[in-house]
């Protein structure tokens, strides 16, 4: 028995000797369609764990197991291959050139789509454009990345959330007009998750859920933008929607990758109007100031006295708050495996120091990825992306329209403080003292960036766990579950001795703000080759998806702190004050489905439908259906168009559809009562919000027409679209009469529309052995406009909500110039412009014409490469909007005589008959002439070079085997080195936002940055 | 292979049981941590007690009684003005270049009827009788009545000027999609006054008291956080002084004196008085303020915050006193000493800092809107009023001479005693906001000082007259562009 047993094993043993030995060993070389080597080429044993890639010559060598019959070669933008091993032992192949617009893959919703028969307006975004670029996150990369897409920093602060519009502005609130994010399939919590954002307070006033990402870690960003493409998310596509795949494992030889890139971040000058002046220039303005207010001789001097006039102190603030920023980023990942199992891991080190005193962000980020191929149905994937972010900030409030306007913020402060104010005693210690020369009201911000603290401490985990099982051939079954946990620790310290703490003796405010999200994805795929050749075939889904999110938020208060500066956190402090804890949850569940029918790479159709209910909406609607429908003709491989041989790609695409949108808050629906009214250190509660039970969701549908276009084989690619969204029932806080005790409640009411064209362009004017210039090209018109507003004029902060008007529309007075004849302000007394006044009070508000909203925008790029060179310029442009100086009244004219100036007003009125914008300087003058008019407004139209890039490839076998690398690259880049305006009287860098307004947030910063990708 | 075939078809129920698995109902109903629902707001005494302390907080916003309100009172009268170097705040009062979308404005006329709206809420609750019900009510009565009393006069001419013109929507239920037109400021004080006597019909409670709510057995203190019985009487006195119908003003005020229990403190603890900062229960001076504490309050936007100066604590010092003001305490009025004169850096000459409101950041400093001293004010003056000179300077002289022991009395006669009665009521309510009010009711002219020289002279000033438009608040934009119906006054 024992025996029998042990011949046994004996045999099998021999027997896997044998097999072990009759493996044999391929060799080959795999090229491309020019015959040039192909290195990282992936190559597999169908059905086995056995693989390898390429080396940079495109040589490989792989062992074969026994019951491995077929290779699968792949590479990057190459057709797959299989080739028949049978006796051969060697195989070499060219790989054809993958056809881009018919092999080409896009992410789309809950899935993959062939680029050929999408219907839909989908732009992608790859890796070669997120990795390694100098910003702390990808929405602000997104910058120009895609037509259609507006993205616009309103604060240089880094780690500050970007805000993003997708074709115009859909929804009347800001945050319901930001586009959904996707990542990995989860509709995460994207933007500003710190506690108070939206307007209340906030430790720092911008924080962003991207900032926690590495761009490095991303594979591809899907730019979902008609209602074919975003109607499957449904209640929350209205506005578009991003979809970002972070990178998987990819079957080969492991292949490692480090990227170092370091430089530094300079501030950009604001423009020469809006120059702080200097002790001379402002001792000038200040003492003709008040010999115009018609003051004393006495009273002249004894004021220029107590502001130091002649003691020769001439501070330049700016300079003194702003600084040259280190930048720097480290990412290192190794990818690999074989057919069974794949692993993607990397980790990154991010650290961008602000322009601005006390603004800088430091990122670690992990990832993992591990794919498991348990059977030939069954497959596992585990994702694990992490960010943890350590960000400083300057003080200014939160949310879109966030203020800067604080004694601590060295941005707003730089402009406040007198030139003649020194910030250093004799002995080189920090000037706090309270006297004129001193800062009696406005704080020294360099003490304050000494002393005080503002820190945000963020993790942000996202993790999924996928089950993909073929039931049958073609029908798939995915479960994917995701979730994400964002943690935010808030704190802020303000030091006993100066500034905000010193009331207190210290001050020390702590928040915590937790979120976890869990997204449920299962879903069911079927594809089915109707005539059996794959010349007609579907492709269905089915799924069920349910969302739960919960918040929590932690908030301590404790003051009188020990007399130092270093003990800063709380535990030190004497009284503690305001311990609470809140919390806010939402949810959503919805059933999706799509089909689309696909007729020999020339017709398609596809249709969408989804249906959604949210715990945002009133219990008496909380369902809605949206549902999309779409085609798509590949014009070119018709047969009549055969001969059209320069033709190489001609698509139609036409789509329709609806979704809607809930960026409403958690709970804006329901008629509360609310706590937390207290009086007399007793509860109190109060009726506070008024609700809609019956709030739904709001009708966005949207048409769009589009051409792709590819001639002279491929050289040209066109892609036109052109587009309508109509949104109706739109999500409103309809604002009533105050009388009632509130300023409004959220209705279904108004209906918005936003027509454009979009045009993206790629050329390669020049292709020849040595060099190529690939030019893109991108723009973006869009033309919003309130359609209809039962409710009435609604105002809007500065605009006005008002029918056929768009939406940003300024509501203010009518600057009518400087009266020559005296210097005094002026305005048009009423819309039709036809007469002046000189009574600010006098001077009615209208719609003056002009708006936030830019006209169009877009992006220029152009690479050129010569052997190994190549060279990248991309410009960014932005024309017709007007943004708004929020803070002018300060810094122009006379009415705030002891603050810092701008050099604007050095071109004042002086003398009868002088042309110009600044009326005489009158100290401590009433005239508003700095106030709410469009005097205020300046043309926001600029081109910036976004990108400036020189990059060195090493491209000799010889060497890179020498020092045992597949590739490496060398390269130098500036971002944002110049930029063109368009308006002389300009006060602030042009790029404010998507309210167009200058809050005296941190100023934007360029870049000068040097590095190297190394892969082996 | 069977077996695959079983444990496909195993999967595929999985499968189909996971997709079509809807969540319970329950999972998109997420209710709220903070809140519940309207119809369960006031259900018992112990619920409507709640409601009322929501009411009095709504009365802390800055822009209403936490400061705003105040400051206009002073800075838009005779005795004070904006330092050279401020914060930005309150220029427009300063200036008298008040315009129609001045923000100050179009906030109070939101906090007030935001108060109004709370008030009605426990107006218009039905509970079962009780003395407890009734002084809750009569509380929230008193406060919507002292809130369109102070509406009205912020944003419509003075009753002694026109009682038909129009004054403020007087709003007594809620209703979402109401637009209402003004009424006219004879029917607003009507309202105030009917508001104030059925509230102090239905007062059951002097500061001081102590009620019990038996289902809880909790306890509820009448301390001058609250508008106890007498405290409405005193708003009632008010009312009838800014109507001039000075005999019930002085029923009114003699109710208080007479039966109120209410004292002055003596001159040497009137300091102490001022920065303390607790809620009082000995019916000593304050008969009602709002009150604010640690966890409480509207943080920096305090009257301590805006008339303290920084040299003292991180604060603006914005707004200084006259020195012919500051110079009309004698050295021995204990009132003198809430005032610091110092040096203010780029302000010429002294500056006179107000300092009677305390800055502590643990507890935040509360607003006197009702005193003793004023009911003892206005029923001097509404003797005066009425013919009887001797009663006047009686109680003028009570105030006046516990502030100031060595102060002989007044012993005016005729008109000039009423020009003491309004001196002493410019230095006794300095700086919480009566002066601009005493002023524009009694329609006189005055010159408002803008700024001062080295030497303490004032540079910079306007004669304002009863006709200048900025003496009210424009109806606010946001309203009319919702409720067009709505007139504006005059000037905007």
């Amino acid at each position: 028995m024992l025996m029998r047993k042990l011949s046994l094993i004996v045999g099998a043993v021999l027997l896997f000797a044998q097999a072990f030995s009759q493996q044999k060993i391929i060799t080959g070389k795999i090229t491309d369609a020019n015959g040039l080597p192909v290195s990282n080429a992936s190559v597999l044993v169908k059905g086995t764990s056995a693989g390898t890639t390429t080396q940079a010559d495109g040589t490989y060598s792989l062992k074969i197991p026994l019951n491995g019959k077929i290779l699968v070669i792949s590479a990057v933008g190459s057709a797959e291959q299989e080739i028949v091993i049978g006796d051969k032992n060697i195989i070499s192949t060219a790989l054809a050139l993958s056809d881009k617009n018919l092999q080409e893959v896009v992410v789309v919703g809950y899935g993959t789509q062939k680029k050929s028969n999408l219907t839909a307006a989908v732009s992608k975004v790859g890796a070669e454009k997120l990795e390694n670029k100098p910003f702390s996150s990808v929405d602000q990369m997104l910058q120009g990345a895609s037509a259609g897409l507006q993205s616009t920093a309103s604060t240089g602060q880094p780690g500050a959330n970007q805000p993003i519009r997708i074709r115009g502005v859909g929804s009347f609130s800001y945050g319901g007009s930001q586009p959904l994010y996707i990542v990995d399939g989860v509709q995460i919590n994207s933007g500003d998750l710190s506690n108070g954002n939206g307007g209340g307070f906030s430790i720092n006033p911008s924080t962003n859920v991207l900032a926690t990402i590495n761009s490095d870690d991303i594979e591809s960003i899907s730019v979902l933008k008609d209602a074919a493409a975003t109607s499957i998310y449904g209640s929350r596509g209205g506005n578009g929607v991003i979809v970002i795949t972070t990178k998987t494992g990819k079957a080969g030889r492991t292949q490692f990758k480090v990227d170092v890139e370091a430089g530094n971040n300079k501030v950009i000058l604001p423009p020469n109007a809006g120059r702080p002046l200097r002790s001379a220039e402002w001792f000038t303005l200040l003492q003709e100031g008040m010999v115009n207010a018609g003051l004393s001789q006495s009273t002249i001097t004894s004021t220029l006295a107590s502001y130091g006039y002649g003691n020769g102190v001439d501070i330049d603030w700016f300079n003194l708050v702003t600084r040259t920023g280190t930048q720097q980023q480290y990412n290192l990942s190794a990818s690999g495996g074989d057919a069974k199992n794949k692993f993607f891991i990397s980790g990154g080190f991010f650290n961008q120091q602000g322009t601005t005193l006390g603004a800088d962000l430091k990122r670690i980020t992990g990832n993992l990825k591990y794919t498991h191929v348990a059977s030939d149905r069954l497959t596992f994937t585990t994702k694990l992306t992490m960010g943890n972010v350590n960000q400083n900030s300057v003080l200014a409030s939160s949310g879109p329209s966030g203020g800067g306007g604080f004694f601590g913020n060295p941005a707003y402060v730089s402009l406040v403080l007198r030139p003649t104010q020194n910030p250093f005693n004799p002995d080189g210690s920090y000037n706090i003292s309270g006297n004129n020369g001193g800062f009696p009201a406005h704080y020294n911000p360099l003490y304050i960036a000494a002393n005080d603290k503002r820190s945000l401490k963020a993790f942000n985990g996202l993790g999924n766990e996928i089950v993909e099982y073929k039931i049958l051939n073609g029908l798939k079954f995915t479960s994917n579950l995701g979730a994400q946990y964002s943690i935010n620790e808030e704190y802020q310290y303000n030091n006993p001795f100066h500034g905000d703490g010193s009331g207190s003796s210290g001050e020390g405010i702590s928040i915590f703000t937790r979120n976890f999200l869990w997204d449920w994805i299962n879903q069911l795929d079927y594809h089915y080759d109707i005539s059996k050749d794959s010349k007609f075939y579907l492709d269905a889904k089915v799924g069920y998806e349910a969302i739960k999110n919960s918040r929590y938020v932690q908030t301590g208060d404790v003051i009188s702190f020990p007399p130092k500066v270093d003990l800063y956190l709380s535990t030190n402090g004497a009284t503690s004050t305001n311990g609470k804890a809140a919390a806010s949850d939402y949810a959503f569940k919805g059933y999706f489905s799509s089909l689309n029918f696909s007729y020999d790479e020339r017709y398609s159709i596809f249709g969408s439908f989804r249906r959604d209910a949210s715990s945002r909406f009133g219990i008496n609607n909380p369902w809605g259906n949206f549902a999309s429908f779409g085609v798509a003709w590949n014009i070119s491989n018709e047969k009549f168009m055969k001969d059209a041989t320069f033709i190489s790609n001609l698509k139609l695409r036409g789509s329709y559809g609806n979704n809607g949108n809930a960026e409403i808050g958690n709970y804006t629906w329901r008629p509360l009562y609310s706590f937390g009214y207290n009086y007399n250190g007793v509860a109190g509660g109060t009726y506070d919000n008024i609700g809609n039970v019956g709030l739904t969701w709001e009708r966005n549908k949207q048409t769009d027409v589009g051409i792709d276009l590819g001639i002279f084989k491929n050289r040209v690619n066109v892609t036109v679209d052109l587009y309508k969204r109509t949104t109706a029932g739109s999500l409103l806080n309809q604002q009533i009469s105050r009388t009632t005790g509130f300023t409004g409640f959220i209705n279904n009411i108004g209906n918005l529309q936003n027509t454009g064209v979009e045009v993206t362009l790629n050329v390669v004017p020049i292709q020849t052995k040595d060099f190529t210039w690939d030019l893109n090209f991108n723009f973006s018109h869009n033309k919003n406009k309130i359609t209809s507003l039962p409710s009435g004029d609604q105002p809007n902060g500065s605009y006005l909500l008002r029918e056929g008007q768009d939406f940003y529309s300024y509501y203010t007075r009518a600057w009518a110039g400087v009266n020559p004849d005296d210097g005094s302000p002026q305005w048009f007394t009423d819309s039709t412009r036809s007469a002046k006044t000189g009574s600010y009070a006098s001077a009615k508000q209208f719609l003056v014409g002009k708006s936030a909203t830019p006209k169009y925008f877009g992006s220029l790029g152009n690479t050129f490469t010569y052997r190994n060179f190549s060279l990248g310029v991309d410009f960014y442009y932005n024309y017709g909007n007007y943004i708004q100086e929020a803070y002018a009244r300060f810094f122009l004219d006379g009415s705030f005589p002891t603050r810092g100036k701008y050099a604007y007003n050095l071109t004042r009125w002086q003398k009868k008959g002088d042309i110009t914008d600044v009326p005489k300087y009158v100290y401590g003058t009433g005239s508003n002439s700095a106030t709410g008019s469009d005097r205020l407004l300046y043309k926001g139209d600029y081109i910036r070079l976004r990108n400036l890039q020189v990059m060195y490839r090493l491209t000799s076998k010889k060497v890179l085997d020498k020092l045992h690398l597949t590739a490496f690259n060398f390269y130098v880049r500036g971002t944002n080195l110049w930029t063109k305006t368009y308006d002389a009287r300009l006060l602030s860098d042009p790029e404010q936002g998507i309210l167009g307004v200058n809050n005296q947030q941190v100023p934007p910063s360029k870049s000068m940055t040097a590095g190297v990708n190394i892969t082996f | 292979m069977k077996s695959i075939n079983y444990k496909n078809v195993w999967l595929l129920a999985l499968s189909a049981w996971v997709l079509l698995a809807s969540c319970s109902k329950t999972f998109t109903d997420q209710k709220p941590y903070d809140a519940s629902v309207v119809p369960d707001a006031i259900l018992n005494e112990a619920d409507m007690n709640t409601a009322l302390n929501g009411l009095y907080a709504s009365l802390r916003a800055t822009d209403f009684y936490g400061r705003t309100y105040a400051v206009k009172g002073d800075l838009m009268a005779d005795n004070c003005f904006l330092s050279s170097q401020n914060s930005g705040r309150y220029t427009q009062f300063n200036l008298y270049n008040i315009v129609v979308n001045d923000g100050y404005a179009s906030n109070i006329w939101a906090n007030a009827y935001k108060a109004i709206k709370n008030a009605n809420l426990v107006i218009n609750a039905t509970l079962p009788a009780s003395d407890n019900v009734s002084q809750l009510q009569s509380e929230a009565l008193a406060i919507r009545a002292m809130t369109h009393f102070d509406l009205c006069r912020n944003f419509a001419r003075p009753y002694t000027d026109n009682p038909a013109g129009p004054g403020v929507p007087i709003v007594l239920t809620f209703n979402r999609d109401a637009k209402p037109a003004r009424n006219t400021v004879k029917e607003v004080y009507t309202q105030v006054l009917a508001d104030l006597n059925t509230a102090y019909g239905l007062a059951k409670f002097n500061q001081g008291a102590v009620m019990t709510f038996p289902a809880t057995g909790k306890t509820r203190a009448l301390n001058s956080s609250f508008l106890s019985k007498y405290a409405i009487k005193g708003l009632l006195a008010r009312v009838y002084q800014n109507m001039g119908d000075w005999a019930n003003a002085r029923d009114a005020a003699l109710d208080v004196v007479n039966n109120g229990g209410f004292t002055l403190v003596a001159s040497t603890a009137l300091a102490g008085y001022w920065n303390g900062t607790t809620p009082r229960t000995d019916k000593a001076e304050t008969m009602f303020e709002v009150t604010s504490d640690a966890n409480n309050s509207v943080g920096d936007g305090t009257l301590a915050n805006l008339y303290v100066p920084k040299t003292a604590n991180g604060s603006y010092g914005d707004i200084l006193a006259t020195q012919s003001f500051y110079n009309s305490y004698s050295a021995t009025d204990a009132r003198r000493l809430l005032y610091n004169p110092t040096t203010r850096s780029g302000q010429l000459g002294i500056a006179y800092y107000v300092t009677k409101y305390p800055i502590d950041p643990n507890n935040y400093d509360d607003v006197k809107i009702v005193r003793y001293a004023e009911c003892l004010l206005i029923l001097a003056e509404a003797y005066y009023n009425l013919g009887d000179a001797v009663n006047a300077l009686k109680y003028l002289n009570q105030v006046a001479q516990k502030r100031d022991p060595a102060f002989a009395g007044y012993a005016s006669a005729g008109t000039q005693v009423l020009e003491d009665i309004l001196t002493e009521r410019s230095k006794e309510f300095a700086f919480e906001g009566y002066r601009f009010w005493d002023l524009f009711r009694l329609k006189r002219s005055f010159v408002k000082p803008q700024a001062q020289d080295a030497s303490n002279a004032i540079i910079q000033s306007i004669m304002v007259t009863p006709a200048n438009t900025n003496l009210i608040f424009p109806i606010p934009n946001d309203e009319r562009l919702i409720n067009p119906g709505i007139t504006q006054n005059p000037g905007y």
